[in-house]
């Protein structure tokens, strides 16, 4: 009888889905690890989908809950970070729905980069103050895909997984969201 | 960080804007996420208790309610045949009305006959 020797090779399982694993036996110090390891990337990207650290803060955490409930289900064919992204795109779309329900909170620019950056210059504030601007007037596929390369490190495919679309569509929009950073940002170039 | 590495500066400011993380969580943000995942966990482990509760109590709750209602039909059954005959009753009374009144309209000829209000008063003896 012929063996292949490839049936033998284990895929080797990154670090965050073995503790997934590990949550969905039941090991909650799993759980605070994945949430110790990821809460910055994803208060981040929140953050600058918001513009508040309120929302933000919250958004990421109905995410981490959203995780713990699926560490049961969860089958590594993509990998962690499509994922957790996957649920952090819906949680947003769910803040979306909550934010239309209600009357909008005015976010003045100014007071987000007041809560990002206090010591800034008043030229890096301004800057970023148009970025903030430029980059919340996107389409949220488009700031989303942007964000998930640029911000996280996502590749292509796994901004595909996480936004439920095709490569060439994920290319597509971050082409243009940079077109229109570019377009917005102009002014600023030295 | 993913960067296209363009000599452009605009293109670097974006790229820098874009990879930054300005914002560090608050302090206590993971407490906060672990108490409310533990929350969660706790809600839901009580909903599926209760579910499987339900699992079981639902079916039993059924069965009861078919049985009294069940109960409920057979002590009932003699009341069809009341309703018989009180129908049957009904039906008599009925006939004769309708006796007493063709009988009435009969002795509004001109001709009248002594046999039809013979009956009429037969009839309307009956009635009362």
């Amino acid at each position: 009888m012929r063996t292949s020797s490839t049936a033998s090779i284990q895929p080797i399982e990154d670090i965050d889905s073995a503790c997934l694993r590990a949550l969905a036996e039941g090991d909650q110090a799993a759980f605070a690890q994945i949430v110790d390891r990821w809460q910055t990337r994803l208060i981040n990207f929140f953050y600058r989908a918001t513009g508040n650290r309120a929302d933000a803060e919250d958004l990421a955490q109905e995410t981490f809950i959203e995780l713990n409930r699926a560490a049961t289900r969860y089958q590594s064919q993509g990998t962690f970070s499509a994922f957790i992204f996957t649920l952090a795109r819906r949680r947003l779309i769910d803040g979306y729905r909550k934010k239309a329900r209600r009357p909008l909170e005015f976010v003045d620019p100014g007071e987000y980069f007041m809560q990002s950056q206090p010591e800034a210059t008043d030229h890096t504030r301004e800057i970023e103050e148009a970025f903030h601007r430029a980059l919340t007037a996107l389409p949220d596929n488009q700031r989303n895909a942007i964000l998930m390369l640029q911000q996280q490190g996502l590749s292509y495919d796994e901004i595909a997984q996480a936004l439920d679309a095709s490569v060439s569509a994920v290319k597509t929009w971050i082409h243009r969201a940079r077109t229109h950073l570019r377009q917005e940002l102009k002014d600023f170039q030295t | 960080m993913k960067t296209n590495h363009n000599s452009d500066p605009l293109d670097q400011t974006i790229d820098a804007l874009l990879a930054s993380r300005p914002l560090a969580p608050s302090d206590d943000f993971a407490t906060r996420v672990l108490a409310a995942a533990e929350a969660d966990s706790d809600a839901r482990n009580s909903k599926r208790s209760l579910g499987s509760l339900l699992k079981f109590a639902l079916p039993l709750a059924a069965a009861v309610v078919i049985t009294i209602s069940l109960l409920q039909l057979n002590s009932g059954s003699t009341e069809p045949a009341e309703a018989a005959v009180l129908s049957a009753a009904e039906a008599q009374e009925i006939f004769l009305l309708e006796e007493s009144l063709s009988s009435l309209a009969t002795v509004g000829t001109t001709e009248f006959v002594t046999k039809d209000l013979l009956s009429t008063l037969d009839a309307l003896y009956l009635e009362i």
